[in-house]
């Protein structure tokens, strides 16, 4: 494992390794067209630790949350968990793998069997590892739902009795229940009000500490996942074009696409907001189906120039620990200004 | 997948306590009281089914001459022929209660068969997918493309007509009604969060199917078997009409009917009478479907 990946975190939990998942297209008479939805994205997160993964609508990032954890098997490409290839596994050991490593959905409404009560939800886990049975199941769902900051006579009501937040928190409690080492959150937090959302992420930070969990924390919302990442990593049309620690990435961005994500943040303050720069991104995403040459962003990127539309960047560490794709990124700060 | 990541409504937490408006309504929404009526009706027809004799006053296939199509209402010393007498004699009461029994068997019967094999392979087809769904569906296809009739005829040419080759056709031709519906509930389940969600747990296959994915299809499956059951009745009578199911003198509804018409003119209580009962009993089982179908819903507000 020569990458990036092993440099950013000297002790691992999760190695990603130049993870791919194509998808077979038949649209239209177009036989062979692949949707390369993830196109070799490599990352590491230490134990205990968080990576954020941002970037726009349908750029890959649910697609490597869930082929990570071997729900949608990869194309190609090695997730190492605790030092084992999970990609490979199947039938009993993956069952079993999944104790260790879990997922929370964003649409908290469609995450809940509405047929079940909470209670029928949270012993769920329990039941198909055969953990528990009894008095101590019940004590176990009683310890659970405290966890996750609801009472306890939420467990006999349905999932629809509850508002967003509340069902997420139940969400929550189902994917800490086999006390996993390993969430990852896909836009766990998008579907809630805001002001919801923050009570939600810090529950998840109370929890990292409380049982030592590391994350991937799958967001399109650089606010939040400013307040959650140790490591931040952006994604554009399945590639990762730039990845570090938190604080590099966010005071000195390199790539221009993250620089574009950036002043799409609203600012507190209304003056500075108005005299900002702001980099508009011209159109659309392109389509994975047919990524445009060389560097993909360079269709929307204000710095392309013609290297850009025959050369794809190398991957390469510009700062200690702040790796980007991008030819010019030690030009971006001038350059966009 | 890709998601759009578009912000979902949110829905506050729920109002517990019922407004005046509802409370009033309240006593209206009762489930016995809505399904009173239709309750009573299946009951009257499980009973008169389980034990026509019970309420028949006279034997349903004791045939006379003398008193051929006679008006409801006509009585001669051997009794009252409360609903008249058919083309034969026979006592048209009678037979509708005899009728009922082989109704109900061959139309429940051959709505469980259906409902099961169409049921369990639409979830086989739906969960696994790929090729073992491409030959359930197209099997399905193929059954829905062969004429009932002759596949009727084919049955019953080779088994010979009987009650239970009558369910077994029956069966046999309407699954493929059960196995889209079911197909395509559980394709819309499998894709849901949830059952992922499951499937990230450890859940194997056998668990998420019974667990998560059959509860979702049996509801809609209920809907469509209340339905069926009506047109079984229908169908019976057909097959009995060409002289392939129920054999004559055994008294069945759809024979009754089929029969009933030739006189309608002259002797409507013929065919009135068991269609009559026919048009009660599905009316009653579609709206029991239909209330089974909003129990089995916990976000339903009759609950």
């Amino acid at each position: 494992m020569e990458n990036e990946a092993t440099v950013l975190n000297p002790d691992p939990l999760v190695v990603v390794d130049n993870l791919k998942k194509y998808y077979a297209s038949r649209q239209g008479n177009r036989k062979d067209s692949v949707v390369k939805a993830v196109d070799g994205v490599s990352f590491s997160i230490g134990a205990g630790k968080t990576l954020g993964l941002v970037g726009e609508s349908g750029c890959g990032k649910s697609t490597t949350g869930q082929a990570v954890l071997n729900l949608d098997r990869a194309t190609s490409g090695q997730v190492f968990f605790q030092g084992k290839d999970i990609t490979q596994f199947k039938g009993k050991a993956l069952r079993y793998l999944r104790k260790e490593i879990q997922i929370i959905f964003q649409d908290p409404y469609s995450s809940l069997n509405s047929r079940m009560r909470v209670r029928d939800i949270l012993e769920e886990p329990f039941k198909i590892h055969r953990l528990y049975r009894g008095r101590e199941l019940t004590a176990e769902v009683e310890k659970l739902i405290d966890m996750v900051g609801l009472p306890k006579n939420a467990l006999d009501k349905y999932p629809h009795q509850f508002s967003g937040g509340q069902r997420q928190r139940i969400v929550i409690a189902r994917a800490i229940a086999l006390r996993p080492k390993f969430i990852v959150c896909d836009e766990p937090v998008s579907a809630l009000d805001v002001s919801v959302q923050s009570q939600i992420v810090n529950l998840f930070r109370r929890l990292q500490t409380e049982l030592n969990l590391t994350y991937l924390f799958i967001s399109h919302d650089l606010s939040i996942v400013r307040h959650i990442s140790d490591q931040v990593g952006v994604m554009y049309l399945g590639k990762i074009v730039e990845l570090g620690d938190k604080q590099a990435i966010f005071s000195k961005p390199l790539h221009p696409y993250t620089k574009a994500l950036m002043s799409a943040v609203p600012l507190p303050h209304p003056e500075t907001q108005r005299n900002r720069e702001k980099i508009k991104l011209k159109g659309d995403l392109p389509s994975p189906l047919n990524p445009p040459t060389g560097c993909r962003f360079h269709t929307r990127c204000p710095l392309a120039q013609e290297r850009c539309k025959r050369e794809e960047p190398a991957w390469r560490e510009v700062d200690a620990k702040h790796w980007v794709a991008c030819h010019f990124a030690e030009g971006v700060e001038e350059g966009v200004q | 997948m890709i998601k759009p990541n578009i912000e979902t409504p949110q829905l506050g937490e729920r109002n517990t306590a019922l407004p005046l408006r509802e409370k009033r309504l309240k006593f209206w929404k009762r489930d016995w009281f809505q399904m009173l009526p239709f309750s009573v009706i299946i009951v009257i027809f499980v009973i008169v089914a389980l034990a026509p004799g019970w309420i028949a006053n006279h034997n349903p296939n004791l045939t006379d001459l003398a008193i051929r199509l006679k008006n409801p209402g006509f009585h001669n010393a051997t009794g009252t022929y409360l609903l008249g007498t058919d083309e034969l004699g026979r006592d048209v009461f009678s037979r509708v209660m005899y009728g009922a029994r082989v109704s109900l068997l061959v139309s429940l019967c051959s709505v469980g068969v259906s409902g099961i094999i169409g049921g369990l392979l639409g979830i086989i087809a739906g969960y696994y997918g790929r090729i073992v769904e491409t030959i359930i569906m197209r099997l399905a296809d193929m059954v829905l493309s062969i004429p009932f009739l002759l596949l009727a005829i084919l049955t019953v040419a080779v088994l010979g007509p009987s009650l239970f080759n009558l369910i077994v056709v029956l069966g046999l031709v309407r699954w493929p009604r059960y196995a889209r519906v079911a197909q395509g509930k559980t394709l819309a389940t499998v894709n849901q969060d949830f059952v992922k969600g499951v499937i990230a747990l450890g859940a194997k296959s056998g668990r998420v199917i019974i667990r998560h994915i059959i509860p979702e299809v049996i509801p809609p499956l209920i809907v469509i078997g209340t339905i069926e059951v009506g047109l079984m009745i229908i169908y019976e009578a057909s097959l009995s009409f060409i002289g392939l199911g129920v054999q004559p003198p055994t008294a069945s509804w759809g024979t009754m009917l089929s029969e009933g018409q030739q006189y309608l003119t002259q002797a409507w209580w013929l065919a009135s009478f068991p269609g009559l009962a026919i048009f009660l009993i599905v009316v009653s089982i579609n709206m029991f479907g239909d209330y089974i179908r909003d129990r089995l819903d916990p976000k339903s507000k009759r609950r």
